[in-house]
């Protein structure tokens, strides 16, 4: 077995891990279970049948269906149905973002920037009649919360926790088990910490995966997407809630249910893997795994904090790219962010720049600690 | 420490000086865990820091407070350093066998060393240091907490790992270096005191090195 593979193997047979991947899973399948909706479960089936675009012969196909609880409703929700995109002007929330902040300057400039930017794709999302599908019709805003705040909101959270946890026990290990003078004077020496960082890596990209492959079957068994699929997630019944306003849901590429929720996953496994990169960085210089952990959780919170607090609106506006705060705005991914962020693609972007800046931070600490006395 | 300058040949050296005299200081430079803030610690002539892996890998060190995997049994731990030593699987195999025969825990070799008394602990981080058959054996107090008994089958594995390599052997057990080392280095006041044979530093005046000792630390008011 190769250094990776032992790293491993000491990682994933840690009886505390076990414990916590277990207990995620069932609190995840206890909470998706209960998510179940008959009338989404109707939608789900009917849009096999009408398609999801709406117009006269979606329309129709609502005619045909077959009478039940829930088919009245549909057809009433999904005919005459207004697009709400249409002459949609995204100059009002930047007014109103430039307001509520009391930007000025570059930074007014740069928020006008974005929205001016986000027209174009409002506009595009209009022509292509995205805003036209029918995705939930009208529980789509709870049924796409239910999906993508709360159960992937769980999953990322459970993902970071232990992606961080990992990689600290991985680094610590040596320190807990007082094997660092033994471990660190072999050959490998302390190059040992790079195995180490695949490996814990490795472990938790894998049991993020574990998480999400399991939860989101177990949901999708609970709460079929049937034709709904196909659906456009800029749907004109679909909305943004934020502190200042709630709007259409308009993403800045046009992505159907399936699309956005592959572009979703792939977000959080780079936030898991930031929280990796986190974790691995101060792994370095705090080698107890459980001091480190407490440390990551002041680092989060300090992060959290400077936005709100912070007098300096770019100082915030920066922040708010953070992983930790890439995962509270979690419900706004590749839409425009509202007032918070300043940036087209914020969640690309955020998590592309924290994992630049956390691979830095990682590589000085590893020079640091490669010329560390270990006392 | 200040002001020291040995120089390592093959045979045992034993390391003697009371506790906090700076015996394992030294063995962390020498084992490239602390770094030195003045001078040099050479190898075949090169500084030790620069050779980096190429140093480790004729390096084999068993520290004061050997830790170990709890729940791994000598064959897994011996396969996990012996990867870190970077030798292939089946020779790890083979060596372990080995070197847990050699240090006669080859009945227990799949046991996980939970279970293990202090002696047979003591045992596996011997074999761990030997894994790469190195140039440089160091033990940072390899006797403590070893029964008398263990401590005399622990000083022969020694004399017979010296005869081709370096051993450093540091304690401050006077009996666990009188009969098996070919130079005693002191210090005092983590200044080099002496390095010479046992029987040159005892000379004609002291029966033991116990009384060399004895008489060195009692006039420092350190013994």
């Amino acid at each position: 077995m190769n250094i990776v593979g032992h790293e491993l193997k000491k990682i994933l047979l840690f009886p505390a891990l076990i414990g916590f991947v277990v207990l995620a899973l069932a609190l995840n399948i206890a909470i998706v279970s209960t998510m179940c909706n008959s009338y989404a479960n109707f939608i789900a089936n009917a849009t096999r049948t009408t398609g999801v675009h709406l117009g006269t012969a979606f329309n129709e196909a609502a005619l045909q269906l077959e009478s039940g609880l829930y088919t009245d409703t549909f057809r009433l929700h999904t005919s005459n149905v207004v697009d709400v995109l249409y002459g949609y002007d995204t100059r009002y929330i930047a007014d109103f973002a430039v307001e509520w902040r009391g930007l000025s300057g570059l930074n007014e400039r740069l928020m006008r920037w974005k929205y001016a930017r986000f027209q174009y794709a409002v506009d595009a999302r209009q022509q292509a009649g995205d805003s036209m599908t029918v995705y939930f019709a009208n529980i789509t805003y709870m049924r796409h919360q239910a999906l993508f705040n709360y159960t992937m909101g769980a999953l990322l959270f459970q993902g970071i926790i232990l992606a961080a946890l990992i990689m600290l026990l991985s680094i610590g290990y040596e320190n807990s088990a007082t094997t660092e003078y033994v471990v660190f004077t072999t050959k490998t020496g302390r190059k040992v910490n790079r195995h180490k960082l695949l490996a814990g890596t490795i472990a938790g990209v894998g049991v993020y995966a574990v998480l999400a492959i399991v939860t989101l079957t177990v949901y999708f068994a609970f709460n079929p997407m049937g034709g709904t699929w196909g659906s456009n997630v800029s749907s004109g019944f679909n909305l943004v809630r934020d502190g200042f306003m709630a709007r259409p849901f308009v993403t800045w590429h046009s992505l159907n249910v399936a699309q956005y929720l592959m572009a979703f996953l792939a977000v959080s496994l780079g936030i898991v893997l930031c929280f990796s990169f986190m974790a691995y960085a101060v792994g370095l210089w705090v080698r107890n795994s459980y001091i480190g952990f407490l440390l990551i959780i002041a680092l989060n919170g300090v992060l959290y904090l400077l936005p709100i607090y912070s007098p300096f609106h770019m100082l915030s506006f920066a922040v708010n790219q953070s992983p930790i705060w890439l995962v509270l705005m979690r419900d706004m991914w590749f839409t425009d962010g509202g007032n918070n962020i300043i940036l087209p693609h914020f969640e690309t972007v955020g998590v592309m720049g924290s994992l630049a800046v956390l691979v830095v931070i990682g590589m000085f600490s590893a020079a640091g600690f490669k010329r560390r006395n270990l006392l | 420490m200040e002001n020291i300058s040995l120089e390592f040949q093959n045979g045992v050296y034993g390391l003697l000086a009371p506790n906090g005299a700076g015996k394992t200081t030294l063995i962390k430079m020498l084992t490239t865990l602390i770094f030195p803030t003045k001078g040099q610690i050479l190898y075949d002539g090169v500084e030790i820091s620069q050779l980096d892996e190429a140093y480790r890998d004729v390096l084999g060190y068993l520290p004061q407070d050997f830790g170990y995997y709890r729940n791994y049994s000598p064959m897994q731990f011996l396969g996990y350093i012996a990867a870190l030593k970077g030798i292939d699987g089946s020779t790890a195999k083979r060596k372990a066998l080995q070197l847990l025969e050699l240090v006669a825990l080859t009945e227990v070799k799949d046991k996980k060393m939970r279970k293990f008394s202090g002696g047979m602990i003591q045992r596996v981080g011997i074999a761990q240091a030997m894994l790469n058959d190195p140039k440089i054996l160091i033990l940072d107090e390899p006797t403590a907490g070893l029964d008398p008994k263990e401590r005399v089958r622990f000083r022969n594995l020694i004399a017979g790992l010296a005869e081709d390599r370096t051993v450093i052997l540091s304690t401050h057990i006077v009996s666990d270096i009188e009969s098996i080392a070919h130079q005693v280095i002191m210090f005092k006041d983590h200044t080099l005191l002496c390095c010479d044979s046992p029987e040159a530093l005892r000379g004609d005046r002291f029966a033991n090195l116990e009384e060399v000792f004895m008489h060195i630390y009692d006039e420092a008011g350190i013994a």
